[in-house]
């Protein structure tokens, strides 16, 4: 275990540290998170349509479409919000003007989107591109938009104003010709060459979006978050930066699906899936852990278990991570990894067999495990049992290496009086 | 002395700050002790005397230092046996160094 943490530390750390650094990775990261707030609202108008109780959900099934509408006007216009935020963080990476750099990732997306012209109605954006199926388009076309800029101000190849006209001025002055370009390139590609960017792009990434569903592409993930946690690294936010955009197509089509009303959902493994059910009490799913150092015999243990218990119901678990530590202990660094990969085999394979609903809730991730899993599934009691399930599991898993580890501080504490 | 914390969402960093102001007013020191999320560090940086950034963020210790040596605020990374209730007091000792060395 000692040589696995030490290849973590050495090995791993550095080359993902620094993927999760790379500016563009960062750009996208910044501006998905930005969204979040809108989709997990815009994700509770759903359960507002169809609540979990029956005798409810008949009452509000008049309305239902009404109340959707803000839900396909947040979480369905996902990528539409998103790209603005990688345009804008992006830009401002190069120290390009972040608001001129967002302006053009954003009309870049939309250009890709052809309007339809509707009978009575005049030209209409369809929205269906605009949603989470449009995600890696938008990230690829914020790129776009924010490297033509770059390319451009790089070579001094923009209108400068003299000093003195005001900054707001001479800002969209300077973003004449980066527009230019990128509105000739786009009409030449998507208008004259009718090469439908979106869809090119959808097709790339599927491979990546179906592995990300898949088992192996659950378990990869999991084991990466607790092998960097173990070395003191807060693994969400690097895997996450990478992994986040599946995440986010997958969440999306779930939603859709829910929408149109359909029962089973197409995919098992949105960041709820890994929030809820595997990460229960923080990565490494140690609220168990918690729980079993508040009747600890170690003094120590006790008072942090007491201090960590309310955090850890919150899915915050550095007071334990780094106060235990797990953090390069060999001992718990074991259950800490082990834990969830058992709990996440048996997840998939319950939501695979439609033993419990599949996620497709984004709930806030300080809600305490069951509740937050039971909001996800749209009101399934069945997925806060496999919580439960899950947390017992976790605790057998970790209690012959807690109390080793007991061993080990009862062994110190005694010695120290 | 004012201490800012950063850590990825600012959420567990409030925990530290608790501990922190606990010890500090059992210590008499005059500590502000404050956590932002990564996104909130810049806007906040400038009303501090030091950063210090959470160990599990260690690996953009690069970034929010571009960021602080723009505003002139010394940072550190807190240790990670530092981090957690039981760690104001070597907090306030590492601020207090890190200040001392400016």
């Amino acid at each position: 275990m000692e040589a696995i943490l030490k290849w973590v530390e050495e090995k791993l750390m550095p080359p993902m540290a620094k993927l999760a650094e790379q500016r563009h990775l960062r750009a996208v990261r910044d501006g998905i998170v930005a969204t979040l707030p809108l989709i997990i609202v815009g994700s509770f108008f759903l359960i507002v349509a169809s609540p979990p109780i029956p005798a409810l959900s008949a009452k509000v099934q008049p309305y239902a479409a009404q109340i959707l509408l803000l839900y396909r006007l947040s979480v369905g216009l996902m990528a539409l919000y998103a790209v603005h935020g990688i345009g804008y963080s992006l830009a401002k990476s190069y120290n390009l003007d972040p608001v001129t750099g967002g302006l053009l990732a954003l009309a870049s997306f939309i250009m890709i989107n052809l309007p339809q012209n509707i009978e009575n109605i005049g030209f209409v954006l369809p929205i269906s591109g605009l949603g989470g199926a449009g995600l890696f388009s938008a990230i690829i076309m914020a790129f776009f938009a924010v490297e033509v800029m770059r390319f451009l101000t790089e070579r001094k190849i923009t209108i400068k104003m003299p000093e003195g006209v005001p900054e707001s001025v001479a800002r969209s002055f300077e973003a004449l010709i980066p527009a230019a370009v990128i509105m000739v390139i786009i009409y030449i590609v998507r208008i004259a060459l009718n090469i439908n960017i979106q869809e090119v792009i959808m097709n790339l990434f599927k491979p990546l979006v179906t592995a990300g569903d898949s088992l192996v592409g659950v378990l990869v993930p999991v084991l990466l978050i607790t092998l960097l946690w173990s070395a003191g690294i807060h693994g969400v936010s690097v895997v996450g930066s990478i992994a986040r955009p599946i995440w986010m197509t997958l969440l999306d089509a779930n939603t859709q699906a829910a929408a149109a009303g359909s029962k089973i959902l197409p995919h098992i493994a949105p960041e709820p899936f890994f929030q809820w059910f595997i990460w229960i009490g923080g990565s490494g799913a140690t609220l168990c852990l918690v729980l079993l150092m508040l009747t600890s015999r170690s003094k120590y243990l006790r008072n942090l278990g007491r201090a960590s218990i309310l955090p850890g119901i919150c899915n915050i678990n550095e007071p334990v991570v780094f106060g235990t530590p797990i953090v390069l202990n060999p001992i718990l660094a074991i259950p800490f990894i082990l834990g969830p990969v058992v709990t996440a085999i048996l997840t998939y394979l319950a939501m695979a067999a439609n033993l419990v609903g599949r996620p497709y809730i984004l709930a806030p991730w300080t809600l305490p495990a069951p509740i937050g899993a039971y909001l996800a599934t749209g009101g399934d009691w069945r997925a806060a049992v496999l919580v439960l399930i899950n947390i017992a599991i976790t605790t057998l898993i970790y209690f012959p290496f807690f109390k080793l580890y007991e061993r080990k501080l009862l062994e110190e504490e005694s010695s120290d009086n | 002395m004012k201490i800012l914390l950063v850590c990825s969402g600012g959420m567990s960093t409030s925990i530290v700050v608790k501990a922190v102001e606990k010890k500090a007013a059992e210590l008499k020191e005059d500590v502000y002790v404050e956590a932002v999320s990564t996104t909130q560090f810049e806007e906040k940086l400038k009303d501090f005397d030091v950063a210090l950034i959470a160990p599990q963020v260690r690996h953009r210790k690069q970034y929010f230092d571009e960021i602080a040596s723009k505003h002139h605020v010394p940072t550190g990374v807190i240790e990670p046996q530092a981090y957690g209730p039981f760690g104001g007091e070597k907090i306030i000792r590492q601020a207090k160094e890190i200040l001392k060395g400016v």
